[in-house]
């Protein structure tokens, strides 16, 4: 009795392994973007967008999205966080996470990667998932920003101004010797 | 026969490299430095406009910058010399070679070559239309080329950058334009 006991707990843990070892695990990416602006201003609302996707064949279990990359930068969080959680993430699905950042002083940031953790099988350790970079991004000040971007219709007017101030009498001057040159021979003689 | 077949040949040719030369001479392959200085001012001054559309659209403010656009300004006269200079030449070539025969018929007894009132006349009269049509033609090409740059080529630059870029790069073109010949009028 207590042999074929053996033998059947050892064929249920081998069952048990086997499922384990070859189930379907959930896979994920991330992307990070900032997705209201290219050229973000100081005071001005950047709104960060995450996209979870799990790619994997299995469900994803207990993700943990964290992003300390805009704390490090001098922005602050006004709406959402930077951290969010989700149970599970089927194969296939998309979820996303969205938070709104502003910042007072202009300059250049470096803004890095977040990580994801979760779970690719149930009772299996954590994986870390890093979410992509935004890199470089040059935070101007609002007002330099508004004069950059508008139409500039006095300046060209200006311009337009100084540029016939120089043209126009090179053109009489030229036009004048023109009209000599082309004069008859004939007519210098009529002294 | 040979040889006194090569020395009437020798002969020929040298008259003619003395034509050519006295010609090229009269149109000026050399400019005078009154000629050089006025290009250089011309130039000068056409590249404040660049300096401008620089201090009013892209906000490059001129007290941290003025060692920039003074060198900007100074480098694009001198550079702008060559190709003024090089289009009044091949234009007063040109003007010259038309107005030959003009010449030949006021005077008839006077060799073109040498010295003549007529000649003078026209000669002068050629040297200022050139020279008034060289720098008019040069820098409107050099201020719409550069702007070109500015805004469409260079423009994701940043505007230092951009200034230098452009300049260079309007007068390279501006100076290839120039080395290319006039067409026939």
């Amino acid at each position: 009795m207590t042999s074929f006991n053996l033998i059947g707990l050892f064929l249920i843990s081998l069952t048990f392994f086997t499922f384990v070892c070859f189930a379907q695990e959930g896979r994920l990416i991330v992307d990070k973007d900032i997705i209201n602006t290219e050229y973000p201003t100081t005071n001005q609302d950047v709104i960060a967008l995450y996209t979870i996707c799990n790619v994997g064949e299995g469900t994803a279990y207990n993700v943990f999205l964290k992003d300390d990359s805009w704390y490090f930068e001098d922005f602050d969080v006004l709406e959402g966080s930077l951290s969010a959680k989700w149970d599970q993430i089927l194969p296939g699905q998309n979820v996303t996470h969205a938070l709104v950042l502003t910042t007072d002083t202009p300059g250049k940031r470096y803004i890095s990667e977040g990580k994801v953790l979760y779970q690719p099988a149930p009772f299996s350790p954590r994986r870390v998932s890093y979410t992509t970079m935004i890199g470089r991004i040059d935070v101007v000040p609002f007002s330099s920003s508004e004069t950059r971007n508008e139409p500039h219709l006095m300046e060209w007017l200006g311009f337009i101004g100084l540029s016939l101030l120089f043209f126009i009498p090179l053109a009489i001057y030229y036009l004048r010797i023109t009209y000599k040159n082309k004069k008859k021979p004939g007519k210098k003689e009529k002294k | 026969m040979s040889k006194t077949k090569n020395s009437q040949l020798d002969k020929d040719l040298a008259e003619f490299d003395k034509i050519i030369a006295q010609k090229l001479e009269d149109t000026g392959v050399k400019s005078t430095k009154k000629q050089q200085t006025l290009y250089f001012a011309t130039g000068f001054i056409a590249s404040h406009l660049i300096n401008y559309i620089f201090i009013t659209i892209f906000q490059l403010k001129f007290l941290e910058w003025w060692l920039l656009f003074i060198f900007n300004s100074i480098f694009s006269g001198l550079l702008l010399v060559l190709p003024l200079h090089n289009t009044t030449f091949s234009l007063r070539f040109k003007m010259f070679t038309n107005k030959e025969q003009q010449i030949r018929n006021k005077n008839k007894k006077e060799n073109t070559d040498g010295p003549s009132q007529a000649k003078k006349d026209i000669l002068n009269l050629i040297k200022k239309e050139a020279i008034s049509f060289s720098i008019f033609y040069n820098l409107i090409f050099y201020i719409f080329v550069a702007l070109i740059f500015i805004f469409y080529i260079f423009g994701s630059f940043e505007p230092a950058s951009n200034l230098i870029a452009s300049s260079a790069s309007s007068i390279f073109i501006v100076g290839f334009v120039s080395t290319l010949p006039i067409k026939n009028q």
